[in-house]
């Protein structure tokens, strides 16, 4: 009855399995990728929460604590064009913000978009960039233990920068598995050193873009 | 796997049934009323009565759940309008919409028994090892903070702060300053609470003040928008306002000069006709704009503040012999326009005293005469209560009915924890949202500050 019926509503026939014929041969199929499932990383050895209730922090919070993590005025964030903020014009809307006088949008989106990692990634950047340039130029603000006219960063040093770069950016400490992540940073894919400029470059995006500095 | 059964049973016999393709008739206005007369405590009655997505897709279609409750009603031969409660009983155990809850678990949860992506499970506790970073399933004072600060300050605690924070004796105390500092930091009162106006005001920029067509300065509306919500003010004021606040955040009394003949730029409505919001000369002129009958406006006043959207068939309280039509635009069709206009049409009698563009003596003016109509031909109704001469006092007596109802409170509280948590609040955390409503007359004395007081303490709020 039920092949009838849905033979009558134009619906295609299903293989014994009960899934729908392609028409190819399961073993023609190359997925492009291995059988082995992955299960992701192990679960922590300890309770995590079951509510799944993240918030997104929005764009103001989000440009604020980039700017007091940072040490940075307004102007040294993202401007497209040298023109245009963006964090209150050219991204405003993926990272959360909604502009009702001149566009209309009366409220924000409920959920990050598939441009809002790009865009905070650009601001994020942006940010670090304009730190590392003032630190490498005057007396440095955040980056006080690297010595940026050496060819490479020494482990401690590394260190130092990295514990402060979470302070900052975090409002908590590293853990020292953490740590170690961002120390090898310090040496790029090929073993060869990281200049001290880019691993300070590097080092702050990568912490500030950390799903924590987004969601809470 | 419904449609499959509905097809199943069309091959069979050729006969389409009767639950799917359901009558318009079947659409009944008065069917929320009853609805939230059988469940005055449910979720979906609080502060409200239930929208008619409740049992169709779109009046007069119905949902699975609306066609289970018709078909409850046809095989026990009831009368809709006497025995809805007991067809609604008899359909309690079925799982009308197939998500695996049945229509009264819905119903007391809060999701909807007729849409099978609206269903619900209760998180399970945390279990293992404690959770090095934060309490997780239980109130998180350190967590609590942040989201506070984030919330209300428009940033994160810095390291320094939750250092401080963690090493705090009393860190309720501790928090509760925090939110105290942040109401009235230039976050809050300059971005935070105006983000929340925006759907209520509708700015736009090309016709404010100095845009290119000026016809008023909602720079009015977001200012009374964020002092009625601030400080030790009652947050009734957004509808029972007779002041405004000038660019320099002083009171203004009586009423406000514009430019020319409009008065574009000022408050003209008379002191004893205003009504906060919803009587400033923005509001009033791009809801209103041309209209005889300003049914856009009452909608909008609903919507913002009562938390009413007739166009998602919510808050319909029909009243009877209406649509009149007054204004004679075909709204008194039976079958279709009387579903929101038996509501709609009473709730906008009041606006039509106030100027819109165009009329004389200038834009959201007070005007007794504008209406064609005689004020004893149509009768005002808010939330079942008629509101007597309108000709005379305006929407004040709406203002009032408005601003004292349980779907101020709700609306009120709901804006705030739907903007704490980034989302609505979910079935587990609507008891929270019930608590924060009902204690906004009393125990808040009708302060938002208050409220958000209260809010940071529930554990919507405060539980990772």
């Amino acid at each position: 009855m039920l092949v009838v019926a849905l033979a009558a509503a134009g619906c295609p026939e299903l293989s014994p399995a009960g899934d729908v014929d392609s028409g190819v041969p399961d073993d023609v199929i190359d997925s492009g990728v291995a059988d082995e499932v992955d299960a992701g990383p192990p679960p922590p050895p300890f309770a995590i929460s079951t509510r799944n209730r993240l918030a997104w922090k929005r764009q103001r919070a989000l440009e604020n604590d980039l700017l007091i993590a940072l040490a940075l005025e307004k102007a040294d964030l993202c401007n497209e064009l040298g023109l245009y903020s963006c964090i209150d014009f050219v991204h405003l809307v993926p990272l959360g913000g909604n502009e009702p006088f001149s566009r209309s949008q009366y409220e924000p989106l409920p959920s990050p978009t598939v441009t809002t990692p790009i865009a905070l990634d650009r601001v994020a950047l942006s940010a670090c960039r304009a730190r590392v340039d003032q630190d490498v130029a005057g007396v440095p603000v955040v980056f006080a233990s690297l010595d940026f006219d050496a060819a490479a960063v020494d482990a401690e040093a590394a260190a130092a920068a990295i514990d402060g770069l979470g302070k900052r950016l975090l409002g908590r400490a590293l853990t020292p598995g953490e740590v170690e992540e961002f120390a090898a940073l310090t040496i790029d894919d090929d073993g060869a050193a990281v200049s001290p400029r880019d691993f300070a470059v590097l080092s702050c995006f990568a912490i500030a873009t950390m799903s924590e500095t987004i969601f809470y | 796997m419904r449609l499959l059964s509905v097809l199943v049973v069309v091959t069979a016999t050729g006969v389409l049934p009767s639950a799917l393709f359901a009558p318009a008739a079947l659409a009944k206005p008065v069917g929320p009323r009853l609805a939230c007369a059988h469940y005055p405590d449910a979720p979906m009655c609080r502060g409200a009565v239930v929208a008619c997505t409740q049992c169709h897709t779109a009046p007069p279609e119905l949902n699975s759940y609306g066609s289970d409750v018709f078909a409850a009603l046809e095989a026990g031969n009831l009368v809709y309008e006497d025995d809805l409660g007991t067809a609604l009983l008899n359909v309690e155990g079925d799982d009308s919409d197939g998500d695996g809850l049945t229509n009264l678990e819905e119903i007391l949860l809060g999701t909807r028994p007729g849409d099978a992506s609206s269903f619900f499970s209760a998180p399970a506790p945390p279990s293992g090892a404690p959770n090095p970073g934060f309490d997780v399933g239980t109130y998180d004072e350190a967590f609590a903070f942040r989201r506070l600060l984030i919330d209300y300050c428009g940033r994160s605690p810095t390291f320094e702060e939750r250092e401080a924070f963690a090493a705090a004796i009393d860190q309720r105390a501790l928090r509760h300053a925090a939110l105290d500092a942040c109401l009235t930091s230039s976050y809050w009162t300059g971005e935070g609470l105006p983000r929340l106006a925006d759907k209520r005001i509708r700015p736009l920029q090309a016709i404010n003040i100095d845009g290119v067509i000026p016809l008023a300065d909602y720079g009015w509306d977001y200012r009374l928008f964020v002092h009625a919500l601030t400080g030790d003010r009652d947050a009734r004021d957004l509808l029972l306002a007779t002041y405004h606040i000038d660019a320099a955040g002083l009171v203004v009394e009586g009423v406000i000069t514009g430019d020319g003949d409009d008065q574009v730029g000022g408050q003209p409505a008379l002191v004893d006709k205003r009504a906060g919001m919803i009587t400033t000369q923005w509001f009033l002129m791009v809801h209103t704009m041309f209209s005889e009958l300003p049914r856009t406006t009452a909608a909008q006043a609903y919507r913002a503040y009562l938390g009413q959207d007739i166009a998602r068939s919510e808050g319909l309280l029909p009243v009877e012999g209406e649509p009149k039509d007054i204004d004679d635009k075909g709204v008194d069709d039976q079958e279709t326009c009387i579903y929101c206009h038996a509501t709609l049409d009473p709730l906008s009698y009041a606006f039509a005293h106030y100027n819109g563009i165009g009329d004389s003596g200038g834009i959201g003016a007070y005007n007794a005469n504008r209406p064609s109509w005689q004020p004893s031909e149509v009768e005002a109704v808010l939330l079942d209560v008629p509101l007597g001469d309108t000709a005379a006092a305006g929407v004040t007596q709406w203002a009032q009915i408005a601003a004292n109802s349980p779907q101020f409170r709700q609306n009120l509280a709901s804006m705030f924890l739907t903007h704490a948590l980034g989302r609505a609040p979910l079935p587990d955390e609507l008891d929270d949202l019930q608590a924060l409503a009902e204690g906004f007359d009393d125990v808040d004395d009708h302060r938002a500050v208050r409220l958000l007081h209260r809010l940071i303490d529930t554990n919507a709020f405060g539980v990772p």
